[in-house]
């Protein structure tokens, strides 16, 4: 297929295992920075000062700096101490320790947005802190991190395309290596962008329809679904 | 149904075991003297200080089984921390809780934090902001506790909070979420889930003060009835003519801690201490 003055057909193999690649790269690092970003948000919201603290530095550190810096640190940096990372592990991981400090902001300010009268009344309930936490906080804290954990994965995906400088093999090293066969850079990058706005839209609109969906009450776990059933049947079956 | 036969829905788990205290409290004592029971909670010589600010000394307190205590007194005197300290949602700074016949806390040291949890479900509160689950319908907002810390089955625990529901006039909106019930709604379904827990009293504070005037009257209404079902109740009100009402010990509280206490006749008619007099003709 020629697009733009570009015979594509070439390229549909490189191109595919680029975007592959790059979807790859995003599902890892969304896991990891969300498994960091959870501990990230629990040590800041510790009771204990220094644990607060040094997560706290944590995401300080991290976030004042490019992302960019921390992929070369990692790839080209770490080979000098002797340790020899491939471009998918430092790219990842690089990904994962960025994200990680602001999914970990984005969780703090679900779990702080949950105001303190919910704590109390599971506490003065007869409800132990882990069941408060499990059935109280976390189930409001989720909603209210929802909408900032879905951009971050937006922004994710968008910033996979940095590891081009690692020749990470995503879809815009492809771009770059297509560009230096065809010398055609405004029409290469134009489609890449196309793909890109591909991957990103229908991503974003997901996120928003769950925001709208789950918003207020929709059980988020099978235990609450199942009390919900039940409720639903009493009131159907209606005595009065 | 009184909420005693809705409570008896509940399975049969679900009871408190009551361990002997570990000192036992003088209560026992005056029993053998013959004293009938145990008051349902007591503290003694209450001191509360957050760092160097002490919001009252030597507070002496007995919640008797089947009474309504009022608690009056002015914005900011301790009322709500005192409350808070009765059901260990706040630790004392010295002084005695007791709860029936259990101290639970003495001077300093209290029970287990897994003792303190069971403890607490003999007290439960109704607050002033209602502090409904917000991602909970209200059926599942009166079950959750029942289903969760007293291991009861969810279909008995749903039916059972759905009857406590109706014995507050609201189990028609048993599916709805708190943003969808106005504030009486709101707090009656908080009262509900006070019960569901089958507690030896109920703790209120302030529980109409962040409603609108014309909201008030149902929840009041509902308190009464509670009231007159002989349930213990202490509530923290600035409703002076609920209290005189449904007080059977008015207690009333001024910088440093309890002034005066008594019957209504008392306090609120005829009282003994100029502050208290100013307190009442201001409201
Ligand atoms: N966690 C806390 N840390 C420090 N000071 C506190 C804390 N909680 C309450 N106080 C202080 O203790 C005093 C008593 O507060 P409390 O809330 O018990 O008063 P209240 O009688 O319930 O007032 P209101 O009628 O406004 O509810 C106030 O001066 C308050 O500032
Ligand atoms: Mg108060």
């Amino acid at each position: 297929m020629t697009l733009l003055g570009v015979d594509w057909s070439q390229y549909y193999g490189g191109i595919g295992l680029g975007l592959l690649r790059t979807v790859e790269f995003t599902a890892v690092s969304y896991v990891g920075a969300i498994l960091l970003g959870a501990v990230v948000a629990i040590g800041r919201t510790q009771k204990i000062a220094a644990v607060r603290r040094l997560a706290g530095a944590y995401v300080e550190v991290v976030k004042n700096v490019p992302l960019l810096t921390w992929i070369f640190v990692l790839y080209f940096g770490l080979p000098s101490v002797g340790i020899r990372l491939s471009g998918f592990i430092a790219g990842s991981l690089a990904l994962i320790l960025f994200y990680g400090s602001y999914i970990g902001e984005v969780f703090r300010g679900g779990l702080q947005g949950v105001g303190a009268g919910q704590r109390e009344a599971a506490h003065s309930m007869g409800l132990s802190s882990w069941q408060g936490y499990r059935y109280v906080v976390l189930p409001q804290a989720l909603r209210l991190a929802l909408a900032g954990t879905g951009t971050m994965l937006v922004d994710l995906i968008k910033a996979t395309s940095l590891l081009v400088t690692i020749a990470g093999r995503e879809l815009m090293t492809q771009g770059q290596v297509i560009t230096s066969v065809t010398f055609k850079a405004l029409q290469v990058y134009l489609v890449i962008g196309a793909l890109y706005f591909l991957l990103c839209y229908p991503t974003s609109q997901s996120v928003l329809w769950l925001e709208r969906h789950l918003g207020r009450g929709q059980p988020l776990s099978l235990k609450r679904r199942h009390w919900l059933a039940i409720a639903r049947a009493l009131q159907s079956n209606g005595t009065r | 149904m009184s909420w005693r036969a809705t409570a008896r829905l509940f399975g049969a788990k679900a009871q408190f075991q009551r361990e002997p205290p570990a000192v036992p409290p003088p209560v026992v004592l005056e029993r053998s003297v013959g004293r009938s029971v145990a008051p349902v909670a007591e503290v003694r010589n209450l001191t509360k200080r957050f760092g160097a600010t002490e919001v009252f000394r030597d507070v002496s307190l007995r919640i008797e089984g089947g009474k309504v205590v009022t608690i009056l007194g002015r914005s900011g005197v301790g009322k709500s921390t005192l409350l808070r300290c009765l059901n260990l949602l706040e630790l004392p700074t010295s002084g005695q809780v007791f709860l029936r016949t259990k101290c639970v806390y003495d001077n300093g040291l209290c029970i287990s934090r897994k003792d303190l949890i069971g403890a607490r479900r003999q007290l439960s509160m109704v607050f002033q902001q209602f502090n409904l689950f917000q991602h909970l319908t209200a059926v599942e907002n009166v079950a959750l506790a029942p289903i969760v810390a007293l291991g009861e089955p969810a279909g008995s625990a749903i039916e059972a909070a759905r009857s406590l529901l109706d014995h507050v006039g609201i189990s028609a909106r048993m599916l709805a979420y708190p943003s969808q019930l106005s504030g009486g709604e709101q707090q009656r379904v908080a009262i509900a889930r006070a019960l569901a827990l089958r507690p030896a009293a109920i703790l209120f504070d302030e529980p109409t003060s962040s409603l609108d005037p014309e909201l008030r009257g149902e929840v009041l209404a509902t308190m009464k009835q509670l009231a007159s079902e002989g349930m213990t109740m202490v509530v923290v009100t600035h409703e002076l003519k609920f209290a005189a009402d449904v007080s059977d010990w008015v207690v009333f509280m001024d910088d440093g801690g309890v002034v005066e206490e008594g019957p209504v006749e008392q306090v609120l008619v005829s009282p003994v201490r100029e502050r208290t007099r100013q307190f009442i003709s201001s409201h």
